[in-house]
């Protein structure tokens, strides 16, 4: 080709020639730009679904449906009633026990604890409040032919409350109880001679079954007397509890390194731009906000005293910056090597600047992280009801979020740059707090303080930033049966 | 859909109007990409990485310039830092070093091709490539360039100048381009 070229065509040629250029990237490309810009808040979401549709669901379970506790502590609140009951006063509920096998004495532990059980297991059977239990009362004279009946069953003394006669009794018909192994006949207002002598013979067995029932609840009574009460097992010890907690928090951060003074570099936003020598804190204006925390663990209880526990934690941290809209402007970030002094730099363009430009801007530096809180709690004072506690946790935490704002070397402007943000980092967290039972469930609220014990940055970034955090943290726990 | 919508919907966080503003200016910003980079697969790592810096800072476009221009800048800044981090633009650049690069002559078309040229650029050293892709291509003065690569303004004046004198000996070789009368005489006068 023939053509004369100088230096401004050369230039010119190149640039047009190359302006021409096109290439047309793959779809990994879009896709992996979707994907940082969407995907992350998604994940986000989807997270923070899981772990609050988990915690409101085994709380929903825990609060709403307690199940056996309840059973048992309805059985536990009915031993007094049987203590009372002596062996002359065996209760008709207590009929049962007679097709036990136990003698009155001379039981192994185990035996005694699976009489204990099925005693527990019968009485759970009668003590659901009934209203036609309640008003159980077989009329005498009503029935000539069931006249022993009544009789015998005038004679018990029936414990109090929900001790009373068992339904087949009241039923009106001639029906087989299924554990006393009688019959209980119907009365019959116009009974005749036949059914009289019929039901006179019925009488005299039910009456002999009845007086044999009777002696064999005496037994019982005395066996469970004697025995079977003082040898029931003790209650478990639940050292499993689950725990769902929010504190309020106020949040700050502690800025050092990246003395400009000390850094002997050179690089500037701008050429003539000043140099702002001294301490970050003296150049910025950062004032604490309000974010929170919220989170459920579960805590197992090593000692009287000690509890471990673990869990998941979301944190929303942030502070406010004042800074200055401006024009597009260069922002120089100088890197920090491994040997301590500036080696690389990055620039990008902001039109955020820290001093003096168009208008007043209020900025937010938001963290959004989830933590895995594992720590101690340590019971100071206090008893099963009121307690004093402290605890500490360390948190391996993971940042969400990388588009919170840093200062440029020269403290000029703030600018985002991704690539600095750590994404790893460590919490500390110390907390004390006041916990009382009420009913299943302990209500706790203290402060607490947390801490990032590396910086937000990477290395490479001069300047340090630990996040603080001061806050109340209201807590409920609940044990795990 | 106009670049107005495009951008408003970029602003909202809008994927079908982020796909959009990709679709209409990754093919040009990956060109800008290869130019820099050390091959395709570097050069879309840039490309994505200097479009999601476009989304994310897309509140800071102050429609004031021509939003290609601002896109472009990102991208070549993102290209620069690229550079920087994998440390490729601290090999070494002389001219020894750039005189010992082998040029293959080979027949070529008639026509000068867009891709010849990019492609010729890319065979100069890391260091010549980006000033002058800086300098000729994307307009930035030495003094930018300075700054962006933390050199002295002499510098990228010199490097340029050995950069410039480099692609144009690599194009006569390709016979993309014939010398001038004019300069080989002015050329073999110096000599």
């Amino acid at each position: 080709m023939e053509r004369d070229f100088y230096n401004e065509d050369f230039e010119e040629l190149i640039k047009e020639k190359t302006d021409q250029y096109k290439m047309y990237p793959s779809d990994k490309v879009w896709k992996g730009v979707y994907n940082s810009l969407h995907a992350r808040r998604r994940r986000f979401v989807i997270g923070m679904s899981v772990l609050i549709s988990g915690i409101l669901i085994f709380a929903g379970k825990e609060l709403l449906t307690p199940g056996k506790p309840a059973l048992a502590q309805k059985i536990i609140e009915i031993k007094p009633a049987l203590a009372k009951a002596t062996p002359d006063e065996p209760s008709v509920g207590l009929a049962p026990f007679k097709k036990e096998k136990h003698p009155s004495g001379g039981r192994s532990s185990e035996a005694n604890n699976d009489h204990a059980q099925n005693f527990n297991e019968i009485f759970a059977l009668d003590i659901v409040p009934d209203p036609a239990k309640e008003t159980v009362a077989i009329p005498a004279a009503t029935t000539g032919n069931i006249a022993t009946n009544t009789e015998i069953l005038a004679n018990t003394n029936p414990a109090p409350g929900p001790l009373t006669a068992a339904p087949a009794l009241v039923a009106g018909n001639i029906v087989q109880h299924p554990r006393l192994d009688m019959v209980v006949p119907n009365p019959d207002p116009e009974p005749d001679i036949a059914k009289l002598n019929i039901a006179a013979s019925i009488e005299a067995v039910h009456k002999a079954a009845l007086l044999r029932i009777n002696e064999d609840d005496k037994k019982q009574m005395d066996w469970l007397q004697e025995r079977a009460l003082q040898h029931l097992a003790p209650i478990k010890q639940h050292k499993l509890n689950w725990q769902v907690y929010f504190s309020p928090t106020v949040n700050y951060r502690k800025l050092s390194g990246g003395n400009y003074a000390d850094s002997r570099s050179t690089v500037q936003n701008v050429p003539i731009a000043l140099i702002h020598v001294g301490n970050a804190n003296d150049f910025v204006d950062h004032t604490p906000a309000v974010g929170y925390e919220v989170g459920g663990s579960m805590m197992y209880r090593l000692t009287r005293n000690l509890t471990l526990k673990a869990g998941l934690q979301f944190n929303y941290t942030r502070y406010f910056i004042r800074a200055y809209s401006s024009m597009p402007e260069l922002a120089t970030i100088q890197l920090n090597s491994n040997f301590g002094y500036f080696a690389d730099s990055i620039t990008g363009y902001t039109n955020v600047r820290n001093f003096g430009g168009k208008s007043k801007e209020y900025l937010q530096n938001r963290y959004f992280q989830l933590s895995a809180p594992i720590g101690l709690e340590m019971r100071i004072f206090g008893n099963g009801k009121l307690q004093f506690n402290v605890a500490g946790t360390i948190q391996p935490t993971y940042l969400l979020n990388k588009n919170s704002y840093l200062l440029t070397t020269d403290y000029s402007n703030y600018t985002k740059e991704p690539s600095l943000f750590r994404r790893w980092n460590l919490n500390g967290g110390l907390e004390a707090f006041i916990s009382y039972q009420i009913g299943g469930l302990r209500w706790q609220i203290g402060p607490q303080f947390r801490y990032q014990l590396f910086s937000t940055y990477t290395d490479q970034y001069p300047l340090k930033e630990n996040l603080m955090e001061y806050g109340i943290k209201i807590a409920i726990s609940k044990i795990i049966r | 859909m106009t670049e107005e919508a495009i951008l408003i919907g970029c602003l909202k966080n809008q994927a079908a109007a982020q796909r959009e503003l990709y679709n209409r200016y990754s093919p040009k910003m990956l060109a800008v990409c290869y130019r820099f980079a050390h091959n395709r697969e570097d050069a879309e790592d840039m490309l994505q990485e200097g479009f999601i810096k476009v989304f994310s800072q897309i509140h800071t476009f102050q429609n004031k310039g021509a939003f290609e221009g601002w896109i472009r800048r990102i991208v070549v800044h993102t290209c620069i830092n690229n550079l920087k981090k994998n440390k490729r633009f601290n090999e070494n650049i002389d001219i020894l070093h750039a005189g010992s690069v082998q040029v293959r002559e080979e027949s070529v078309p008639a026509i000068v091709q867009a891709k010849q040229i990019v492609d010729c650029i890319r065979i100069l050293p890391v260091g010549y490539r980006t000033v002058l892709n800086l300098y000729a291509i994307e307009g930035y003065s030495h003094k930018e360039i300075a700054g962006m690569l933390d050199i002295e303004e002499s510098t990228s004046r010199s490097q340029y100048t050995r950069a410039k004198q480099m692609l144009e000996d690599i194009l006569i070789k390709k016979k993309i381009l014939q010398k001038p009368k004019e300069k080989i005489q002015w050329v073999a006068g110096i000599r």
